[in-house]
């Protein structure tokens, strides 16, 4: 099978006040098409600043300072912004772990879907509308009518969740990254988004790229695990192999707190 | 027993309109009766919303219950403030920006007169020893700290009026998984050495499992299941118990 996405040589940089900060220190990483790949690592890892490198959307204090990251046959690092545009969005998209503080507050849950459609899609009004409602169904929200006119502070945290995976998925992408989506979520509800989002994989077929702290979720849906660890990328293997026999010190933490307090 | 809790509801009101109109109850708590035995660790388990958080304000005296009552064992908890201590979920907004860590643990020892002040010079670096935390922090601020730490000096801050009895609301949900299994690691270890008891709120079952003695499973502010921790976990009767313990498989 091809590489959908190959980073390699990662290195990115925080340009504070008086100070560089190397937030990534070459990170490898690829993802086939079709394929779950999980990248696990303490907060202040560089799993974020990596994720968020592949489509160039990092705050404005960081760079890429070097390496390459290829999506799909193209070098994402020199691609013009007017190209980037048309990638961001259709063919890759992100979730993030509090929907809420992505989501507009000001605009209803439906119009913000319908305006993924819209841009990339190039569909009018009435075409968009129904394609959202038809997109709450497949994400499970039954009441599609009434979460379209729902404002995002009148919603759940879970079912944010749902219209933000309907919003992300909606010009079907290649590859979904997915940063800590579960985390700020109760046990009950995690278990139904992961469910939902494999099942979505399986349907529309797309790759993932989920980020976590948490090696359970890594052994719920992984086909291979990434592991970061003071911004570089300290191991990689199948599911199975690295429950088996983790080789990094890091791994064998993770693998630790996962073992006592990860799982029942 | 150290604490008993008899009948404890508390109930806020739904206003709506321009007057402030009361359309309805929301029931946060509705009769629950609970003891913890001294020396154990009482687990609270449950999704949000499920009263863990209002059940711990009211046994903290944060604020009344709507009915129903609870006591603690005078034997143990003379002075209530000094005795009973609170850790809570969010160590980035529970520690006062302004102080320095070492004015943030000295505070309830003055207040409490725990120590003569000649001797918190020695006092609150030993203190911070025991968290797992080094003499050198004293002088600095709080964000200076990553999550981890922060708890850390929480836990100090608690543990510094020389406490009988914790409440800890989700104090480890926040922070990474291996940063969690120390830290609980670290609760264990200080209950034996002060001989504390524990009130253990969290919504993750391995943790509530890896600590508590008794369990209570909480959900729409009622209690649906209660019992000894391998009972609960091995064989749950209740059905929403049994669809915890699945999601968290």
């Amino acid at each position: 099978m091809q590489n959908l996405l190959e980073i390699k040589n990662l290195k990115v940089e925080f340009h504070l006040d008086n100070q560089v900060i190397t937030a990534v220190s070459g990170a490898n990483l690829d993802i086939k098409e079709n394929e779950v790949v999980v990248l696990a690592g303490e907060s202040g890892s560089g799993k974020t600043i990596t994720a968020l490198s592949i489509c160039r959307i990092l705050p404005h204090n960081a760079g890429i300072v070097s390496g390459s990251i290829n999506f799909a046959g193209r070098e994402m690092l020199t691609l013009k912004e007017n190209e980037l545009i048309k990638i961001r969005g259709r063919d890759i998209s992100y979730i993030f772990q509090e929907p809420v503080s992505f989501l507009n507050p000001v605009y209803t849950i439906g119009n913000q879907i319908m305006e993924a459609i819209r841009l990339h899609q190039h569909k009018n009004k009435k075409e968009a509308y129904e394609e959202t409602i038809e997109l709450l169904k497949k994400v499970k929200i039954w009441e599609g009518k009434r979460v379209f006119q729902s404002y995002p502070h009148q919603l759940s945290g879970g079912m944010n969740q749902r219209a933000f995976i309907a919003m992300s998925l909606a010009c079907q992408p290649k590859l979904l990254v997915a940063d800590e989506p579960t985390t700020s979520l109760d046990v009950t509800i995690e278990a139904e988004i992961l469910e939902l989002l494999m099942e979505l994989k399986k349907s529309l077929k797309f790759s993932l790229l989920f980020i976590t702290h948490n090696l359970s979720i890594a052994r719920k849906i992984a086909d291979r695990i990434f592991v970061m660890h003071k911004g570089k990328v300290v191991e990689e293997a199948g599911r199975e192999e690295l429950f088996k026999s983790p080789e990094h010190f890091h791994t064998k933490e993770l693998i630790n707190a996962y073992e006592r307090i990860g799982r029942i | 027993m150290i604490l008993n809790v008899i009948k404890l509801s508390k109930y806020f009101p739904i206003e709506q309109g321009l007057f402030r109109a009361e359309t309805g109850l929301i029931r946060a708590l509705d009769e629950v009766s609970f003891s913890v035995d001294e020396f154990s660790t009482l687990g609270i388990v449950g999704e949000s919303g499920s009263g863990k958080t209002t059940l711990a304000k009211i046994i903290l005296n944060l604020i009344p219950p709507t009915t129903g009552e609870f006591f603690f064992n005078e034997d143990f908890i003379g002075n209530f403030r000094k005795d009973v201590q609170i850790i809570f979920q969010n160590p980035y907004n529970s520690l006062n920006p302004k102080m320095r860590i070492f004015d943030i643990i000295a505070e309830p020892m003055i207040i409490h007169r725990i120590a003569a002040k000649k001797h918190l010079k020695a006092e609150v670096p030993e203190l911070l020893e025991t968290v797992g935390l080094d003499g050198d922090v004293l002088k600095r601020y709080p964000h200076e700290f990553s999550g981890g730490q922060r708890q850390r000096i929480c836990i100090a801050r608690a543990l510094a009026s020389k406490p009988k009895f914790i409440v800890l609301d989700e104090p480890i949900s926040s922070l990474d998984l291996t940063i969690q299994a120390k830290l609980l690691d670290l609760f264990i270890e200080l209950k034996q050495k002060f001989n504390l008891t524990y009130i253990f709120i969290s919504h993750n079952l391995a943790v509530i499992k890896y600590i508590s003695d008794t369990v209570i499973v909480m959900q729409n502010g009622r209690i649906v299941e209660r019992g000894k921790v391998y009972d609960i976990f091995n064989r749950p009767s209740e059905q929403y118990t049994k669809k915890l313990l699945e999601s968290a498989m």
